[in-house]
Parts: structure tokens; C-alpha cells; sequence
């Protein structure tokens, strides 16, 4: 009676020692086995034939023609992709920029920041002493400009409450350009409204 | 002793599949040269396009010869291994925007992304009602095959059809295998099952592609 094991242990080696995946320890066992065992010795022919003719045969030769320029098109798809995300990433750049300008006249509304009006600003309304080269006072009403008619020469008008108008209009900051993604709006509003209030001033005189 | 023709021995660290596809088979191709993967894609991820070529042609046989049973013609076989690539590339190229190289394997990536490629092509095909290229009869894939032995052809064929057929968990370790030619080590790792477990799949697949096989009666 042998102490050897059965055969039906040795099934899984058997299949991976058809795919000559076996080694070491493993290899050494199932060899010795296979030496006493002509039973075993065909199931690993059987295995091994059948594992033969799973195998995908080489390419042929029209086959290598097409799968050659595998990595030229590899590349070449890279370098379209890439090109794609380049154009997607300017869209979208243009279209953040687009969104952000439309927001620059609500920032006011959003950051609690009032623009100053024309009428905030004191200007001269009352000069003491009619001679050129006196001193100048300035006291009372500022002057406003109401653009509300639309004619081509704004009316003047007063405004109240010009002292603490000035405080505000001079501890008023001009907004950080940094904090805004396109300060040219603000910039060029206030720029107009500098220039009609020396048109005005000029038509005062 | 008995062994399949070409298989390569699980003990050869140095078998990497590499560069054109020759005839013969992963196993004979060279070991990878000059910078690693690491390196080509760091290079191509600074600007260098020349540097994921070099990648491609490094690896290429390998993955064509996961992507190519599944494919119905040679054009499908190409365009399944550029899609790899380029989804190994993506996937890298987010990996290491994050910082993550630690466990980054190019090699295992490609692996997984053809055998996840090679599935879901595998599974239109059929249900478009159209056989893969080794599905397709001998007379059809292989011609000259077909004249010089045409029983041995059938076989071979009927055992193919019969790879395709195959569970999904049997089919890819069996194919890693006889048609990559990766240990039972990087197949494991690749599909994220233990080795021990890519080696019982393996055995099972093997018992199938007999018994499809054998003539009818038999077991």
C-alpha cells in the first residue's frame, strides 16, 4: 500500500504545470509524482495541448500592416485630445470672463459698497470775496448733477446734507482692481462723470 | 515532461513583453530599455509627445495581445489598444496631478484597462450578433492555415470559440496567460484577485476548454 497521495490532489498542478507555471517546491512534488504516474502524465498532455491550441496564432502579415502604426495614431490621438482641451479650456476661460464683467454692476449691491454720486462731492457753491486770489470757502449745498433729462447740457442742482455727504465721499475707497475681475467698468464710469462735471462746472462759469 | 510549446516559466523575471509585433508571441519579446515608464511619462507630461510613443512601442505587444482575441477585425484590434493607451494615459496623468505615485504601475494599468476594453467589446459584439476575430472560422481567419491542416484548424477554432464562451473571471486569467503570458502573480494583481485564486480559474478554464473539446459522449 503506498502512502503517496491520490491523483486528484495533484488536479490544480497538474493544469499549471501544462501552462509551465509551476516552480520551486511545487514543480519538484508534481515531477515526482508524474514520474510513477503515466495517468497523470496525460492529463498534463491533454491540458497542454488543449492550452496550445487556445493560443492566438501570431499575426499575419496583413495583420501587422494595420496594428503598425499603433503608437504614431497613439500619439497623434494624444496630440488631438489635447489640442481639444486647449480650445474647451479657452471657451470656458472667455465664458468666466464674460460672466464675471456682467457682475461688476451689482458688486456695490454684493459688498455693501455705495458708488459715489456726483452730488456726494463738494464743490464749489459759495466763494467769499469776489477777487481772484482770495480765499475760497466752501460751505453749503454741493452740487448735483441730474442727468435724469437726457439733454445735452445737465442741470445743475443742489443737494442737502453735503456735510456729511463729504465725510462719506472722502473716507469712500475705491474699490481694490485686484478684488474685481475687470475693474474697467467702474474705472470708466467714474471717469465719464468726472468729465461731465467739468463740462458742467465750465458751463457754470 | 509535458508542457505547452512557448509557455514561458513563471521563474524568468527578465520576460517583458516589449516593442513591434513579431510573430511568436509576448514571450519573446525583449526586456523594456532605456528610461522606465516613470520617466516617459514625466516626459510626456512636460510637453514631450515623443516620449508616449516610446511608451506605446514598449508596450504594445502586450496589449494587443490581451485586445486582440476580442477583436473582430485588425482595425478593432488597434483602435481597442489606442483606446488603452490613451485611458492609462488619462488615468496617469490624474494620478499624478494628485501627487499619487506611490503604487503607480503603468504596466498594470494597461493590463486592466485592455481586459476591461477587451470585456465590454467582447459583450457588444456578441450581442450585435457578430463573432470576434478567433471566433470566426479558420477558413476565414487564417486561410493558409486552413489548407495545410485543416482538422487541426477546426480544433483550434472550436477551442477558441469555446475561450470566448468562457466565465468572464476564467476567460481573462486564462487569456492573461496564454495569450499575454503574465505569472499568475501580475495576473492576480492586474484583476485584483489573489494568485491562489487566479490559479483555481485558471485550472477550471482549462477543464472547460477539454471538455469542449472532447467528442461528444465523452467527459
Amino acid at each position: 500500500m503506498s502512502s503517496a497521495p491520490p491523483c486528484s490532489e495533484y488536479d490544480l498542478l497538474l493544469s499549471l504545470h501544462a501552462a509551465n507555471a509551476l516552480r520551486g517546491e511545487e514543480r519538484a512534488r508534481l515531477e515526482a509524482h508524474l514520474a510513477s504516474c503515466p495517468a497523470c502524465r496525460d492529463d498534463v498532455e491533454a491540458s497542454a495541448e488543449v492550452l496550445r491550441l487556445a493560443r492566438l496564432p501570431a499575426p499575419t502579415p496583413a495583420e501587422r500592416r494595420v496594428l503598425a502604426d499603433l503608437p504614431e495614431r497613439a500619439v497623434e490621438a494624444v496630440r488631438q485630445g489635447e489640442r481639444r482641451r486647449g480650445v474647451v479650456r479657452r471657451i470656458a476661460l472667455a465664458m468666466s470672463a464674460v460672466a464675471a464683467l456682467s457682475l461688476v454692476p451689482l458688486l456695490p449691491f454684493v459688498t455693501g459698497t455705495r458708488r459715489p454720486q456726483l452730488g456726494d462731492l463738494p464743490r464749489v457753491s459759495d466763494v467769499s470775496g469776489s477777487h481772484l486770489g482770495t480765499a475760497v470757502e466752501l460751505r453749503g449745498p454741493a452740487l448735483a448733477l441730474d442727468r435724469s433729462t437726457g439733454g445735452e447740457h445737465p442741470q445743475l442742482a443742489s443737494a442737502t446734507g453735503s456735510g456729511a455727504v463729504a465725510v462719506q465721499a472722502a473716507s469712500w475707497q475705491e474699490p481694490d482692481p485686484d478684488d474685481l475681475w475687470e475693474d474697467s467698468t467702474v474705472l470708466q464710469s467714474l471717469g465719464d462723470l468726472e468729465e461731465t462735471t467739468f463740462a458742467a462746472e465750465a458751463a457754470m462759469q | 515532461m509535458a508542457r505547452t510549446n512557448g509557455m514561458p516559466d513563471d521563474g524568468d523575471s527578465t520576460r517583458r513583453p516589449a516593442f513591434r509585433v513579431l510573430p511568436g508571441g509576448a514571450a519573446r519579446a525583449s526586456a523594456g530599455q532605456g528610461a522606465t515608464d516613470d520617466a516617459l511619462l514625466a516626459a510626456f507630461l512636460v510637453g514631450d509627445d515623443d516620449a508616449f510613443g516610446d511608451l506605446v512601442r514598449r508596450h504594445e505587444r502586450l496589449v494587443l495581445s490581451i485586445v486582440r482575441r476580442y477583436a473582430r477585425t485588425p482595425e478593432d484590434a488597434r483602435d481597442l489598444a489606442q483606446r488603452t493607451f490613451l485611458r492609462a494615459l488619462e488615468a496617469a496623468r490624474r494620478t499624478l496631478r494628485r501627487g499619487e505615485r506611490e503604487g503607480f504601475a503603468f504596466r498594470r494599468w494597461l493590463v486592466r484597462i485592455a481586459v476591461n476594453l477587451a470585456k465590454n467589446h467582447l459583450r457588444d459584439e456578441l450581442r450585435l450578433g457578430r463573432a470576434p476575430l478567433e471566433a470566426i472560422g479558420p477558413s476565414e481567419a487564417h486561410p493558409a492555415v486552413a489548407v495545410e491542416a485543416l482538422e487541426e484548424a477546426e480544433r483550434a477554432a472550436a477551442v477558441r470559440a469555446a475561450v470566448v464562451h468562457l466565465p468572464r473571471r476564467m476567460r481573462e486569467v486564462l487569456t492573461l496567460r496564454v495569450d499575454a503570458e503574465l505569472p499568475f502573480a501580475e495576473i492576480a494583481d492586474a484583476l485584483g484577485i489573489s494568485e491562489n485564486a487566479a490559479r483555481v480559474s485558471f485550472h477550471h478554464a482549462t477543464r472547460k476548454l477539454r471538455a469542449a473539446l472532447a467528442p461528444e459522449g465523452q467527459p
